[in-house]
């Protein structure tokens, strides 16, 4: 009999203890369209990091757009609302991701489309051109210029891809990295490649990242450095990256840490920016979504979030087109050999 | 190299502590268990991720007729799901435990002890819909009072008859028993106010804070064999929550039916 009596005590015990769960443990959160746009306008009001750059009163968002939500709507229309109130931000590292679709700004449009890949197969590599890791390749302008195409920081490479081509190119008089519509990638991959570009070895950018609700509320910033590679894996000559619209994120990191480097010049378009790091959350109906939430600045606190400038600005031209012209090209060309 | 040498010199130390008493047994013992869980890690998501999961022991006990000292390394494995969204959360941990006899029953079948544990664990989320806060890992070390309460019976050898037929009953000792662990103080290093990787540039700290109610019971049983090792089937309930507010807010809960093997040293 005490057995049993003993067995029903701890049986008793354990479900009082485990029942606390239930008690302890906070509520799960409403699911509708109300709940859901409330969190997401007060998730990005308490942690999005450029409201002062992109120039948005996200308050006046909120009273424009909860005037266009209620708990009838369908999961489209919530969807197509919510999206229209992120692009208020015009960045595009801001998307809603739902399992029918994806909402998004598209940073490219702000300027023209500056490369066309067919074009330059057909006036400037041909068939032959070499490929290399991550990297489309040849010698361009009579032997005397490399181009070097990297069209994604998602692309990884390794040291010998490097030097390859490094030692491929070691009598040209310069070397063009074309970055245009890059849309980013791995920022691991813009600290290994500018550790082949150049002896620099001072901060090269600044980060913070948000600490508090407030929209100023930021950690100290940060310098952030490249450890420059073996010199036998080095290019010495001037190096002209070509940038457009569409050089995004992780590019334009590359383009911003390029303004520390004396042997690197910016010819095209104004980058698209996407200085920050954008990570992501779930909202309470299930969906994603991901904002910036770090700032990148100069070393001397200059933020480039709307796109770092080109040294040389080009953009493609119709009239140069039709004589076989890449104008983006040809003003790097003159560039590098000081025309 | 020096973890190892931590770990060889507490073994050694608890074996040390063990072995002044009048009766020493000390066991390695291993255990696995399957059973249900769920998450809810507020800086990523508002919802609560549900799954199935895996937990696999090996800890070394030393019990004496005064006290019981545990030194355990343990890892746990869920996938979970919430909506459109999965996740992988996994935990590694070792504990220390000692538990002192209180000689409240004169009938030295049943047994109280009351003693404390010490945790230290790690333990990650994994989804890659979280963009830079892909992959995040909480610290936690957790004080608690333990108690565990337990009841000997014996079997004697006998014969019995059944339908006509007669039945021997070999000699065997079981133990159930009734643990848990009542919180006392918990220190927590969580993901800072805005995620991010842990690896990613490496630039960013965390937030460090005391709080946060974990809570853990088990109901089991131990089969003790001819040759002194044990079979040991348990009911398992594991849970945390970090009382925090917004998005330093983490709670788990674990239910898992656990089978323990005991591999008697002496």
């Amino acid at each position: 009999m005490k057995k049993i009596i003993l067995s029903l005590i701890s049986f008793i015990l354990l479900l009082t203890i485990t029942s606390c769960e239930q008690i302890i443990f906070s509520q799960d959160p409403e699911t509708g369209p109300t709940a859901t746009f409330e969190y997401l306008w007060n998730k990005v009001d308490k942690q999005y990091a450029y409201f002062d750059v992109k120039n948005v009163d996200w308050d006046e968002i909120y009273t424009e757009y909860s005037a266009r939500i209620n708990d009838d709507m369908t999961d489209d229309s919530l969807f197509i609302v919510l999206g229209e109130m992120l692009n208020e931000l015009k960045d595009g590292h801001v998307n809603l991701f739902s399992d029918f679709n994806i909402s998004r700004y598209d940073i490219t449009k702000l300027g023209p489309q500056n490369i066309n890949w067919r074009f330059l197969k057909d006036n400037y590599l041909g068939d032959d051109y070499y490929s290399t890791g991550a990297f489309s390749h040849d010698f361009i302008e009579n032997n005397r210029i490399a181009y070097v195409r990297y069209s994604s920081f998602s692309s990884t490479f390794t040291s010998a891809n490097i030097k390859y081509i490094f030692n491929r190119y070691k009598d040209t008089d310069g070397m063009i990295l074309d970055m245009r519509q890059n849309g980013g990638g791995y920022l691991m991959n813009v600290f290994s490649l500018l550790s082949y570009f150049s002896y620099y070895d001072g901060p090269i950018y600044t980060t913070c990242i948000k600490s508090g609700p407030a929209h100023d509320e930021f950690t100290e910033n940060e310098d952030l450095f490249i450890s420059p590679a073996d010199s036998s894996l080095h290019y010495n000559k001037p190096i002209a990256v070509l940038i457009d619209r569409g050089s995004y994120s992780a590019t334009s990191m590359f383009s911003l840490a390029t303004l520390e480097l004396d042997n690197i010049v910016l010819v095209g378009d104004t980058t698209g920016g996407g200085l920050g790091m954008p990570n992501g959350g779930q909202l309470p109906n299930g969906w994603t979504y991901r904002f910036s939430i770090t700032r990148s600045l100069t070393p001397d606190g200059l933020n480039y979030e709307n796109g770092v400038p080109p040294d040389h600005y080009a953009v493609l031209d119709s009239i140069d087109m039709q004589q076989g012209l890449d104008t983006v090209i040809e003003t790097a060309i003159d560039v590098l050999l000081d025309r | 190299m020096k973890y190892a040498k931590f770990i060889i010199t507490l073994s050694l130390l608890l074996t040390a502590l063990g072995a002044s008493e009048m009766y020493s047994e000390k066991f390695l013992f291993t255990s696995f268990g399957v059973g249900y869980g769920h998450v809810k890690d507020m800086g990523t998501s508002p919802l609560r991720y549900h799954g199935t999961m895996m937990l696999a022991n090996a800890s070394y006990q030393n019990e004496t007729n005064k006290n019981t000292i545990n030194l355990s390394f343990g890892a746990t494995g869920m996938v979970g799901l919430a909506t459109l969204n999965s996740l992988n959360y996994f935990d590694g941990s070792m504990d220390i435990s000692y538990l002192h006899d209180l000689p409240l029953f004169k009938n030295n079948k049943f047994d109280l002890r009351l003693g404390g544990v010490v945790n230290i664990g790690l333990s990650g989320l994994y989804s890659p819909a979280y963009q830079n806060a892909t992959f995040n890992i909480d610290m936690r070390v957790k004080m608690a009072i333990s108690t565990r309460f337990a009841y000997t019976i014996d079997i004697e050898r006998k014969q019995i008859k059944f339908a006509g037929m007669y039945f021997n009953i070999r000699k065997q000792k079981y133990m159930p028993y009734f643990k848990a662990n009542i919180p006392a103080l918990t220190f927590n290093g969580r993901p800072e106010y805005a995620y991010v990787n842990e690896n990613d540039l490496g630039i960013f700290d965390r937030h460090y804070f005391f709080g946060g109610l974990p809570l853990s019971a088990e109901l089991g049983v131990n089969k003790y064999l001819p040759n002194g090792n044990i079979i040991g089937l348990a009911y398992t309930w594991d849970m945390f929550s970090s009382g925090s507010k917004d998005i330093y807010l983490f709670e788990s809960a674990f239910h898992q039916l656990v089978v323990s093997l005991y591999f008697k040293l002496n």
